[in-house]
């Protein structure tokens, strides 16, 4: 098991969990171009909306950011430029997304490699940037993102992870 | 609304609601074998990340005032094996969208409420590779529904059991 460590904790740790009700999460509308998340924002939907393209970088993840997360939304389709997220050159992204086509039979699944792939970068429809998308970015290690979720793309999909 | 009654309550059950950020969550990265969830675990992202070893977790039984526990599963390195959700005493409703790299394969498979108990990612038709991501809750003490999709290739047949 891993959760870190050093943060405020808002439980007792009870054997039985914890409850709450009512939450609102934090929503970040980044107008404009680029958009540093910070640790403390973990938790938040990021959302993008701006037809000529956006930009978040990850935070880095320290020895106690394992755990943190973040979900992003598409809520209107890019039209130029791109939708993308990026990660501190010192972490990868893992997992995969499923492309789900509006053209039949070319929806498809792309994996992060673990190892080498820094950046998910929705640039075309065929990459993913129309509206619908929703996905979520999870630290798991301290090099490493799993990222869970689906993107909307016309006609064939292709490989958004680099 | 159903919500545990007799857990530790970290807000106040204010009229406006409540906000948070800067949250961390658990993350359960499996070693091969069996690890059992418990309660106290519920909103981990739990990690099938063991190639070559069967890698298994069981659910805990669902308490009076378990209901709406939740776990995530990530898939982020393809197995050889089995990768194996079992529930113990309840059973499993939803579904899984079977995304196949292989086009026109892709399908949504429901589970039967009344009686799958596992979720077995043993091949890559049943979506052992990597890139799958779900959610599990508890939905009332008997049963759990699933969402969310696992990933293989070719014709994608029924991980439900």
């Amino acid at each position: 098991m891993t959760i870190a460590t050093n943060r405020e904790h808002l439980d007792f740790g009870a054997s039985e969990g914890s409850r709450w009700t009512g939450v609102a999460k934090q929503v970040i509308d980044a107008a404009g171009t680029t958009r540093q998340l910070l640790v403390g924002e973990s938790g938040a939907l990021c959302i993008f909306s701006t037809v000529a393209g956006q930009i978040y970088n990850l935070p880095l993840i320290g020895a106690d950011d394992i755990g943190m997360w973040f979900e992003f939304a598409i809520t209107v389709s890019g039209t130029s430029n791109s939708y993308t997220i990026n990660t501190n050159a010192a972490n990868f992204l893992s997992g995969g997304i499923v492309a789900t086509s509006t053209t039949p039979g070319d929806e498809d699944v792309f994996t992060g490699d673990n190892a080498t792939d820094t950046a998910l970068t929705l640039d075309a429809d065929v990459d993913g940037r129309l509206g619908g998308g929703m996905f979520k970015l999870t630290a798991v290690s301290l090099t490493k993102w799993t990222i869970g979720g689906f993107t909307v793309t016309t006609p064939a999909a292709l490989d958004p992870f680099s | 609304m159903t919500i545990a009654t007799n857990r530790e309550s970290i807000t106040h059950g204010s009229p406006g609601g409540a906000r948070v950020r800067g949250l961390a969550r658990q993350v359960i990265d499996g070693a091969a074998g069996t690890r059992v969830l418990l309660p106290s675990d519920s909103g981990a992202l739990c990690m099938f990340n063991v190639a070559a070893g069967s890698q298994i977790y069981t659910l805990p039984a669902i308490g009076a005032n378990d209901v709406g526990m939740y776990f995530d599963f990530s898939v982020t390195v393809t197995g050889t094996t089995t990768y194996s959700i079992d529930a113990t005493s309840a059973t499993i409703g939803g579904g899984l969208l079977m995304a196949s790299t292989t086009p026109n394969e892709s399908d949504f498979i429901p589970a039967t409420l009344a009686s799958t108990v596992s979720i077995d990612l043993d091949a890559v038709l049943t979506g052992e590779n990597a890139g799958g991501y779900f959610t599990m809750v508890a939905i009332d003490t008997s049963h759990w529904t699933v969402g969310g999709y696992a990933v293989g290739v070719g014709t994608m047949l029924t991980p439900f059991a």
